[in-house]
């Protein structure tokens, strides 16, 4: 098909969609609509903490997912979705009815309003006042918090979480992440976005070690209800493939344009690898697979919207069918559940209840999305460790450096249900990476922990090629600079 | 929906609010190969990360950025100088 072809063709599926009040065109591909954590979320929950300090809501300090002690019968999961702001319209007496131990928040502003961490308290702060005034022992564990281009579609959505009560010997991890889209230049309601989008979620359960009773609680919503009965259709494809349970009766923000994501809950009777107190220096720095997903897709898109973008990339030996098969293949990947990556790093975690043992268990794992490597420092700053980093390893280095240097992205090692990171003792470094080869991964050794007691990232000056984000560059240790 | 206008003499403008990287470089670059060498283009945004991107972006195109203000709550305005 010649360029102008696949541009018509796009064009024409976009013109459809625009008919059903959806651009696809306008929305942002994979983790890039996250509000920022460090200006904006961390500043404002400082404040909100310092109002509620002396009620029974503890705001928990950030983790990748919540992690419950929970019996074999697991947890319940109850939805409540608000207004933002002082109209919200969440009441003390509904918190006290419920009487959660525990809450999943998903945050939803406006664009503009997310850029401001005073503005973003105002918004949160009669929400958090609220469930304080239930005076419950309440703990506010994982919260993500997005943003919308469309003043009109902000809201909270607050997942209710209960133990269900009975011997606790196991723990019950629970995830709540959202995307827009994962490839607009694909149909909305193509299996993949919302695979993707449902993997994304997942992510950060398989990391902690749950892969057992999968449940999913959709986040889910479209303009049109031909397009949101499809995206259910491929909710429960999704389910029944891999073999996850998908609650479905489950209230949904029925306001704003496309969302596509889940509140996720899986079990595991071992250990979640949140050792960082042992972190020894030698200990070594592994990935999964190749991260920057979202390089592609945004390069393609580029090529797309704008022919001298094109006739450049055609120039480098890129022209769009070879972009497109480049980017059809990671849409793919992206589509995938990381489930392996939880199955191979079983027999690396203590059983529940058991003691971390530096020759036998992993001590952290994370995953790489929004931040993309940007993740190894986070990492760093939870161990109190410095870190050397010698590889960056990508899945498609020419996309990574081309939307890098053309700042199509700040940071194009960023992705969307990407690869893991994961710290190891040495000893066991080989047996761990023969497990991920056996479960379809590619992983490789990016570097050790060189020293503890004192934060940083050393790392090749490879990554100026990747990211020109100035606050991620400042925070790293960019060898010979 | 992204809007381009003549504002005056020599001076376009772009809209594009409401959309998120990389649409607003990509929508920036094709403005400014729409205008002539010498002429201004005013680029209205509300993506934080493009108060970064777009500057940067048109610099390495060898445009010439004269000004980035804030002009509302989370509203900038770039002016780029053709080369």
């Amino acid at each position: 098909m010649s360029y102008t072809e696949k541009v018509k063709e796009i064009k024409e599926m976009i013109e459809r969609y625009e008919e059903l009040g959806l651009n696809p065109l306008s929305l942002a591909t994979g983790c890039a609509v996250k509000v920022d954590l460090i200006r904006v979320v961390y500043p404002a929950l400082r404040d909100i903490n310092e109002e509620i300090r002396d009620s029974g809501l503890k705001i928990m300090p950030r983790e990748d997912a919540d992690i419950v002690e929970t019996s074999d019968e697991g947890v319940e999961l109850l939805r409540g979705i608000y207004r933002l702001g002082k109209e919200t319209d969440l009441q003390p007496e509904e918190i006290r009815r419920i009487k959660p131990e525990r809450c999943i928040v998903l945050v939803q502003v406006y664009q503009r309003y997310a850029d401001d961490p005073e503005k973003f308290r105002e918004l949160l702060e009669p929400i958090y006042l609220n469930l304080a005034r239930a005076g419950l022992e309440i703990y506010l564990g994982k919260g993500h918090s997005i943003s919308t281009p469309f003043e009109n579609d902000d809201f909270i959505l607050i997942d209710y979480i209960k133990s269900i009560e009975g011997d606790r010997h196991q723990y019950t991890i629970i995830n709540n992440d959202t995307i827009h889209i994962v490839d607009p230049t694909n149909p909305p309601t193509d299996y993949r976005q919302v695979a993707g989008a449902l993997s994304n979620s997942l992510n950060d359960v398989f990391i902690l070690g749950g892969y057992r009773n999968i449940r999913i609680a959709p986040v889910v919503n479209a303009p049109d209800d031909e397009i949101k009965s499809e995206l259910w259709r491929n909710i429960e494809n999704y389910g029944s493939r891999y073999g996850f349970e998908v609650i479905e009766d489950i209230q949904q923000p029925s306001r704003g344009r496309l969302l596509l994501g889940a509140t996720v809950m899986a079990e595991t009777d071992r250990e979640p690898p949140v050792f960082y107190q042992y972190v020894r220096p030698g200990m070594k720095i592994i990935a999964s697979r190749p991260l920057g997903e979202l390089a592609t897709i945004n390069v393609y898109l580029a090529a797309i919207l704008n022919e001298a973008i094109h006739r450049d990339l055609e120039g480098l030996g890129y022209d769009l069918s070879r972009i497109e098969k480049d980017k059809e293949e990671v849409f793919s990947l992206i589509s995938k559940p990381n489930i392996g990556f939880a199955r191979a790093i079983q027999r690396y975690l203590p059983e529940y209840g058991s003691n971390y043992d530096p020759d036998e268990h992993i001590l952290a794992a994370t995953d790489v999305t929004g931040p993309g490597i940007y993740v190894i420092y986070e990492l760093a700053e939870r161990m109190n460790a410095r870190l050397r980093i010698d590889k960056i390893p990508l899945l498609k280095p020419f996309y990574s450096q081309y939307a890098s240097s053309n700042y199509l992205m700040l940071n194009a090692t960023s992705g969307t249900n990407g690869g893991h990171i994961i710290v190891a003792p040495d000893n066991i470094t080989e047996d761990i990476m023969g497990d991920l080869r056996r479960e379809g991964y590619q992983p490789i050794v990016l570097g050790e922990v060189s020293e503890v007691g004192q934060i940083g990232v050393e790392i090749t000056p490879e990554v100026k090629r990747y990211v020109k984000d100035r606050r991620i560059l400042e925070k790293l240790i960019i060898a010979n600079n | 929906m992204v809007k381009f206008w003549k504002k005056g003499d020599k001076v376009y403008v772009l809209d594009v609010t409401g959309y998120t990287c990389p649409y607003p470089v990509i929508y920036m670059k094709n403005a400014l190969g729409r205008i002539g060498p010498g002429e201004t283009l005013e680029v209205i945004f509300d993506n934080p990360p493009s108060c970064e991107t777009l500057p940067e972006a048109a610099t390495e195109d060898g445009h010439e950025v004269v000004s980035l203000d804030k002009i509302g709550s989370g509203l900038w305005r770039l002016i780029v100088r053709r080369r």
